[in-house]
């Protein structure tokens, strides 16, 4: 009796030194004991909400002298963006030349820049604050039409789209 | 640097040579300039403008035994401000004698023979020169046509 | 906490004054955003770039015993739409006399001395007016000098 005791007591202190000495979530009672717990984080906020998200911001117009300036006229405009893993910004214009009209007469234009021609990616999820950007503005033909205001409307489209 | 410097220069002295000069530039609603309009005194063909003509008569006639006859000869001109055309009348040999183709002499005498356009601008101003043959000659003479040469001067004078 | 909010305040200040404010954010996967390009009337220095010039010679050179000659002024204008300069030439004080040093008098008159351009542009445009003299009246009573007079040139920005 005494030995089979012994052994079914020298299997429980095995079974009992088998199990990893770290338990998740499992109360400490004993001195030096421990246990693990995992923390995670969410992509909502306390109330639920995506708290994933981005910011192209982009002027309501862009106002050139006439004759342009001569250092230059740009359109200016910037973004951030905190996004989840593996995601990147995509953002483009709807053109990359056009005619500024007053209904009547033209004045072409041609734009170069980022996000012109082929969509600006952003190359990353998180942006350390606000990243700012330019597009130039080329207006030719001043001498050719009327002295009148001349406008056009350029559509920026932003897409959230994997790193590659 | 000197090469544009001398190309710019060339520019310059360019337009400082073309004509016209533009006086004035109006570049504002309302604006007002002004110009001189001028008349040359030659016409278009670049001719003077000015000028003048003595017409007289190739043949003047004197009626046997007139003692005085009045000749004519006109002068039309437009010359300068103060300008006019004076006319003398001679005998061109100064013998003052007519003669016949016998030769022949006939004597005369010549009065009024200086005439003076009153005007720059006159038209067909008629003038008078008087041939006086006296009645002492007339008696003397065969009668038959006596001629001579009379020249008439004109130049410019002031008036 | 006052310090804070004097700080936001200063940049919102800033913000505000700021050229040109942001009026479009685009914040959705697949949004759009539109910017307006629009040129003003005015060039970089801040003037009026509608403008236009009326180049008038100095000296107009009529012949002798010419009735009628032409002289030739030029017209540059970049306006407004459905603007167009026009030019009236006429003698300065309306006496239609040309007189000489001494006082003599030589008189004329002006035709087409009216020229209005048919739109906003133009690039020297040649506009001529013509000086008569009458031959009989004019020409053949007047002592042969030099006659001058001073014309008049009015250009305004009229409907075209």
């Amino acid at each position: 009796m005494k030995k089979i005791l012994a052994v079914a007591l020298a299997l429980v202190m095995m079974l009992a030194v088998c199990v990893p000495a770290f338990a998740f979530g499992e109360d400490i009672s004993t001195n030096g004991g421990q246990s693990q717990t995992q923390l995670q984080t969410l992509t909502t906020d306390e109330e639920g909400n995506p708290v994933a998200g981005f910011t192209v911001s982009i002027p309501a117009a862009v106002e050139i002298p006439w004759g342009g300036t001569s250092t230059g006229d740009f359109l200016n405009w910037s973004y951030t963006s905190k996004l989840e893993t593996g995601k990147q910004l995509s953002i483009s214009v709807d053109k990359t030349s056009g005619n500024l009209t007053n209904g009547t007469d033209n004045l072409p234009y041609t734009l170069t820049g980022d996000a012109v021609g082929t969509a600006f990616l952003t190359g990353e999820e998180v942006t350390e604050g606000t990243v700012s950007k330019q597009i130039a503005i080329a207006v030719t033909g001043w001498g050719d039409v009327p002295v009148d205001a001349y406008s056009d409307t350029v559509t920026f489209t932003v897409d959230v789209v994997d790193i590659v | 640097m000197k090469k544009i410097l001398a190309i710019a220069l060339s520019v310059v002295m360019l337009l400082a040579v073309s004509v016209p000069a533009f006086a004035a530039d109006i570049t504002t609603d309302g604006g007002t300039g002004t110009a001189i309009i001028k008349t040359s005194t030659q016409t278009s063909g670049g001719e003077e403008g000015a000028g003048f003509t003595v017409s007289i008569p190739a043949e003047n006639t004197i009626y046997w035994k007139a003692l005085s006859t009045d000749l004519k000869y006109t002068v039309t001109s437009q010359l300068g401000p103060n300008t006019g055309v004076q006319v003398t009348v001679d005998d061109t040999d100064k013998a003052y004698v007519m003669t016949d183709e016998n030769d022949y002499t006939l004597a005369y005498s010549l009065a009024n023979t200086t005439g003076i356009t009153a005007s720059p601008v006159v038209n067909g101003a008629e003038f008078t020169y008087t041939v006086n043959v006296a009645e002492e000659a007339w008696n003397a003479a065969v009668v038959s046509e006596y001629a001579d040469e009379l020249t008439f001067t004109a130049e410019l004078v002031a008036i | 906490m006052k310090k804070i909010l004097a700080v936001a305040l200063s940049l919102v200040m800033l913000l505000a004054v700021s050229v040109p404010a942001f009026a479009v954010d685009i914040a959705k996967d697949g949004g759009t955003g539109e910017a307006l390009v629009k040129t003003s009337t005015q060039n970089e220095d801040g003037e009026e770039a509608a403008g236009f010039t009326v180049s008038i010679p100095a000296e107009n050179i009529i012949p002798w015993d010419s009735t009628e000659t032409d002289f030739t002024y030029h017209i540059t204008s970049q306006l407004a739409p459905a603007k167009a300069v026009s030019v009236e030439v006429k003698d300065a004080d309306e006496v239609n006399q040309m007189t000489d040093v001494n006082g003599l008098t030589l008189p004329y008159w002006i035709t087409n001395a009216t020229a209005t351009m048919t739109g906003p542009i133009v690039t020297d445009q040649a506009c001529i007016f013509t000086i008569n003299v009458d031959s009989t009246d004019g020409w053949d009573k007047a002592p042969v000098s030099e006659y001058s007079d001073t014309l008049l040139f009015t250009a305004s920005i009229v409907d075209a």
